[in-house]
């Protein structure tokens, strides 16, 4: 489980250009990572995530939790979202 | 019509905030006319398009404040000024010292106490520190050669050099540790301050704190270009709770009357804030914050002329300056001209809207 505090409050266009002002700092985000980072910010689960990657992109889920997986660690080192309660649970 | 005098008007490669302070109050005051006072007939500021009204020459704060004192009854017998809002450091602690002298002449002034600057000085902000529950980075007061060894020892390099006033240089070896202690001693006096580096992005907090543990106003950036002498040269304003908190409890915990920079380092790997300076005076982006409405001079002089503290409504995130330097063309007659008589009037001086 991920704290997702700081991502709600990220300014993202629709371009994907992001904004964080609580501490200044941008983002360029492709449309794929737009797509993941609106359904992030909606509180979506990581399933339903994970599907509609899969799906709107045409490949396999193994595939896309992988990429799933990569694009979550990014948002973790910028301090984007932090793990709520523990890698191994609470 | 308002008179404002203004000090620390270059705006070169080592920013002064007066000049910010000129272009703030000219934003917002149709008929203010600005007078210039100055240390250094190059002082950028004063040959700008939009330069002060009229400029005069004073004595360093180092010449003694009788002759300060003299120099400004003379400018006073040439032009009324209404309020000095004084920019550097340096000024400071004479003149919270003389303010009576200044207040018997008609002039207005926003400054802290002296128990306030004192205890925001670099020697004492650990002890702030402790009272605010904030941290700093370890930092050493030397004022001798034969503990500066010792003392950078204790803290390890690369580690800080700052003036007591000025100057903050990071040094990575000894010999240049020793080099660079002689140079802020000739220039600034002791002590020197040694201190250990944080790494991590700088962030700055300006504010008007209202003598009664309250902020009258504030904007806060993080720096996002840092020039070589470690000036910023590009910053965007955020809002960050944490840092936000922090800077109300340090303003608060000083009591601090008048303008004030508060400067801080986020450590990239803790995320903890770090205080590193607390600085007396407006910071040269001053002007800055004034284009969205955070017109920070002009409720200092709001206050000082009318009594009553300006609303200012709250400022927007995601505006950011970039500093654009320019060539001024001057004419060496106005050099010549303060060289000498120490003085020069401006008739028509452009203004900006």
């Amino acid at each position: 489980m991920y704290d997702v505090t700081n991502l709600k409050n990220l300014l993202v266009n629709e371009n994907g250009f992001a904004f964080d002002p609580a501490t200044g700092f941008t983002y360029n985000l492709s449309l794929t990572a737009l797509g993941v980072l609106r359904r992030m910010k909606e509180g979506r689960p990581d399933d339903e995530i994970l599907d509609w990657l899969a799906d709107a992109h045409e490949v396999e889920k193994r595939r896309a939790a992988r990429d799933l997986e990569t694009f979550v660690s990014s948002l973790v080192r910028y301090g984007l979202i932090h793990s709520s309660a523990g890698e191994d649970g609470p | 019509m308002i008179t404002v005098a203004v000090s620390g008007l270059h705006a070169g490669e080592n920013p002064q905030p007066g000049y910010g302070v000129m272009r703030s109050l000219r934003r917002r005051y149709r008929d203010v006319a600005v007078i210039g006072l100055i240390y250094d007939v190059l002082e950028s500021g004063i040959y700008a398009d939009d330069a002060p009204n009229a400029v005069f020459e004073v004595p360093y704060p180092s010449a003694g404040m009788e002759l300060l004192l003299n120099r400004w009854d003379y400018i006073l017998s040439q032009q009324p000024i209404d309020v000095f809002i004084p920019t550097l450091d340096a000024e400071i602690d004479p003149l919270i010292g003389a303010a009576d002298e200044f207040e018997s002449r008609g002039v207005r002034m926003m400054l802290p106490a002296a128990d306030s600057f004192k205890a925001r000085s670099k020697a004492r902000l650990h002890r702030l520190s402790e009272d605010c529950d904030c941290r700093v980075p370890r930092s050493v007061s030397v004022h001798d050669p034969s503990s500066l060894l010792e003392a950078a020892s204790g803290l390890g390099f690369p580690l800080m050099v700052k003036g007591q006033y000025y100057g903050a240089h990071k040094v990575h070896r000894q010999e240049a540790l020793v080099d660079r202690f002689h140079a802020t001693i000739a220039k600034w006096g002791a002590p020197v301050i040694l201190q250990q580096c944080v790494r991590g992005h700088e962030f700055n907090v300006m504010a008007i704190g209202d003598g009664e543990g309250g902020m009258a106003g504030s904007c806060v950036v993080r720096k996002t270009i840092v020039s070589e002498k470690g000036k910023g040269f590009g910053a965007v304003v955020i809002r960050d709770e944490i840092l936000n908190n922090l800077a109300v409890t340090l303003v608060k915990q000083l009591g601090w009357l008048g303008p004030i920079e508060l400067e801080f380092i986020k450590d990239d790997i803790s995320g903890d804030y770090y205080l590193l300076e607390v600085n007396p005076r407006f910071p040269a982006w001053v002007d800055f914050p004034s284009t969205f409405g955070q017109n920070l001079p002009a409720v200092v002089v709001e206050k000082l002329m009318t009594g009553r503290w300006e609303r200012l409504p709250p400022y927007p995130t995601g505006k950011f300056f970039l500093r654009h330097s320019v060539d001024l063309t001057c004419d060496i007659n106005d050099m010549g001209q303060l060289s000498t008589v120490g003085e020069i009037h401006h008739e028509g001086t452009a203004h900006d809207n």
